[in-house]
């Protein structure tokens, strides 16, 4: 065979392929995911992707969006801010019609940035701020969580249906994350007419809290044993702390917001009882509703056992999309974005969602409190709130201070 | 007055750690002018070694399964022998260079280490539940003393009194001592550099194997991330203590570690998650009122 003849029929076949690909590309809905798949946020942004792609090939199979099928481009962000932004113009140069970013303000926020001034719709995975919508990165983006306040106060809520009292909370003042949950657990706490003993804080890193222990001991002594603790911290620190106050003795039950989801951590707290986070939903088969603990089983038998309930929230970002972009009837992402805005108890996997134009995070959204007893997790309750937060609490520019007397 | 005292052993609980981690970072740069940023993760590895290398969730124990006395040989072992293996192929083709090509080099190695634990363990950290009975406190005269604590404070005592004796009465150590006044001089004499160095490297090694035994019995904590502030901290304290000086480093970590409890306990709530600013302000007045450092090293004095 000659060579110019080889060659042209490589090109015939390169011809063919790349005007075969180029006419899928346009079939396909493309959802590009500039999220991270290396570094330390994987660990966070890995479970929610898994459940995204588990959404998407049972949509796939469901007959997709508008007759397209669903297709995927991820683009790593390395867990760094600058690369964030450079896989979000990946992502987009490869042909995504919507984006979704890491499970994180700061991490998510520049891919955010760019999908927005593009006017494409972001969804985060599960950033707990605010700001991860209208009034920090713009109109089209949004997060699949709950604000941190919201969770501080549903932790709150179900201490007080449990008859308990008087409270400490112990504040790692390390991430803005772990003020937002410390905030909305007092402040649900004292609307409540709840006592609060007393009010500490640490840092993420810090070695040792025994100068915290002491403190404690002498609220305690002074103004009579606390009957429910909100360490508003995460993994690592926040085993850390509870290891310490354990050892030392402070039996108090422990409330959290969903960075202590799961308890993959707990081995660093032998036996640990009385801890309760509030999460999105239980892994343990127990949740109250079927299509969650469903949703697990094909969960573990396609990924293994999953660590937390994070995947939830990656399922049902996909979701949303599915949803809003068929009522729109379009891809158009301005017509997406303005049929998201309309969500209103929408029925997701993670619970009824809901968004209205300038609030892209639900506020109102009924969370799962977990609970740790010998080491184990199980279902404990499911808290949503008519009352959350306001306003001035969830954006802390107005936030008044707690901590002062 | 109980609650004072109280303080007092907290305060002294993490002075110890500071100064540990101080002292192994004081004794390379005493020998050869190298600021090892890698030493904190010297201690990282240390923990990790506790536990099986995995990416799953959860850690199972290898190391740290072991009876105390093996735990603890094990992982001064693999430290040690980390330590060692940095010092070969890392510092020495570089030992000549300017100190600033050491000091980027540790920065390498570090990023190096923690890159590693990473792609191996993944991102998420973990945790490894050695020794829990000695979180129990015992009471002395008063005093709620977690058995922890007294550990950390006896061993840092005891480290401290057997470097001293080896410094000054081994021919290893008066060598070493030798190498940290005037390193040209003391090969002139007849000291043998790699010798000198790689003993040095050896016990900085061990100082960091005890350090990731005490903080994970205290914290369970195994992160990529965990001997970052360990290390910032333990830089400061030499700092504060007078780089060059042995003395000056146990001195520092003290400083550091007693100012941070001190902070934490007189500052008021709302101010108390800025604790560590005002750390650092104490640790800036010091400098400002002796700019070498408290406790002055000649060896640094005369080059300055």
């Amino acid at each position: 065979m000659n060579t110019n003849r080889l060659f042209a029929g490589f090109t015939a076949t390169a011809l063919a392929l790349a005007a075969y690909s180029h006419a899928r590309a346009a079939e396909d809905v493309v959802i590009g995911f500039a999220v991270a798949q290396s570094g330390w946020m994987e660990a966070y942004d890995g479970p929610p992707l898994k459940g995204a792609m588990m959404a998407i090939e049972e949509i796939n199979a469901a007959g997709g969006i508008l007759g397209h099928s669903i297709r995927a481009v991820v683009s790593d962000t390395k867990t760094d801010t600058v690369q964030g932004a450079k896989a979000a113009t990946e992502v987009i140069a490869k042909g995504a019609n919507f984006m979704v970013v890491s499970c994180d303000y700061d991490m998510g926020a520049p891919a955010a940035t760019v999908a927005n001034d593009k006017g494409m719709v972001a969804i985060s995975f599960c950033a707990s701020d605010a700001k991860m919508g209208v009034q920090g990165i713009g109109p089209y983006a949004f997060t699949m969580n709950t604000p941190g306040q919201t969770e501080g106060a549903i932790a709150a809520a179900y201490g007080w249906s449990k008859g308990w009292r008087k409270a400490y909370a112990l504040l790692d003042a390390s991430i803005e994350y772990n003020k937002s949950v410390c905030h909305g657990f007092l402040e649900y706490w004292k609307k409540l007419g709840g006592e609060v003993v007393g009010v500490d804080t640490f840092m993420q890193e810090d070695p040792s809290i025994a100068s915290q222990i002491t403190r404690y001991k002498q609220a305690a002594a002074a103004k009579g044993e606390p009957e429910i603790m909100a360490v508003c911290s995460y993994v690592p620190g926040a085993v850390s702390a509870i290891r310490q106050l354990r050892g030392a003795g402070i039996a108090a039950p422990i409330v959290s917001g969903d960075a202590m989801d799961g308890h993959y951590w707990a081995e660093g707290v032998p036996g640990l009882s009385h801890h309760y986070a509030v999460t999105f939903g239980s892994i343990y088969g127990d949740d109250p509703r079927a299509e969650v603990n469903d949703f697990f089983k094909r969960y573990r038998e396609k990924y293994g056992e999953p660590e937390t309930s994070f995947p939830l929230n990656g399922y049902s970002v996909v979701q949303a999309l599915k949803i809003a972009a068929e009522r729109a009837g379009s891809l158009d992402n301005a017509k997406v974005l303005a049929e998201l805005n309309k969500f209103k108890k929408e029925p997701l996997l993670w619970g009824p969602t809901t968004f209205e134009p300038q609030m892209h995070i639900d506020q109102f959204h009924p969370m799962t409190v977990i609970q740790i007893q010998d080491g184990k997790g199980s279902f404990a309750a499911s808290i949503g709130l008519d009352d959350p937060p306001k306003l001035q609490l969830i954006f802390p520019e107005f936030t008044a201070d707690l901590y002062e007397p | 007055m109980i609650g004072l005292l109280q303080h007092v052993v907290d305060a002294l609980a993490l002075g110890s750690l500071y100064a540990l981690t101080a002292l192994g970072i004081g004794l390379i740069f005493g020998v050869m002018r190298l600021i090892n940023f890698a030493h904190g993760d010297f201690i990282m590895i240390g923990a990790f070694s506790l536990v099986v290398p995995s990416s799953a969730a959860t850690s199972t124990l290898l190391i740290g399964a072991w009876p105390a006395p093996l735990m603890v040989g094990g992982v001064c072992f693999v430290v040690i022998a980390l330590a060692l293996a940095t010092e070969r192929l890392a510092f020495r083709p570089v030992r000549r260079a300017d100190p600033s090509v050491l000091l980027i080099t540790s920065f390498a190695l570090s990023f190096f280490l923690q890159h590693a634990v990473l792609a191996v363990h993944g991102g998420r950290a973990k945790s490894a539940n050695i020794w829990p009975h000695l979180m129990e406190p015992i009471l002395i005269g008063g005093v709620r003393v977690p058995q922890l604590q007294l550990i950390t404070i006896v061993v840092t005592l005891v480290l401290l009194v057997v470097l001293v004796v080896f410094l000054r009465r081994t021919p290893m150590g008066i060598a070493m001592r030798a190498a940290s006044e005037d390193f040209l001089t003391a090969r002139l004499l007849g000291i043998r550099a790699n010798r000198v160095i790689a003993t040095a490297f050896a016990i900085s090694g061990l100082l960091a194997a005890v350090v990731s035994l005490l903080y994970v019995a205290q914290t369970s904590v195994l992160s990529f991330h965990m001997g970052v502030p360990l290390v910032l901290f333990a830089f400061v304290a030499t700092v504060v203590g007078g780089m060059g000086s042995l003395t000056g480093a146990v001195v520092g970590g003290f400083v550091v570690g007693i100012g941070s409890v001190f902070f934490q306990v007189v500052l008021p709530a709302g101010w108390r998650s800025n604790r560590d600013v005002w750390v650092y302000a104490l640790v800036l007045l010091i400098l400002l009122l002796r700019p070498s450092g408290l406790v002055k090293s000649k060896s640094i004095e005369e080059k300055v």
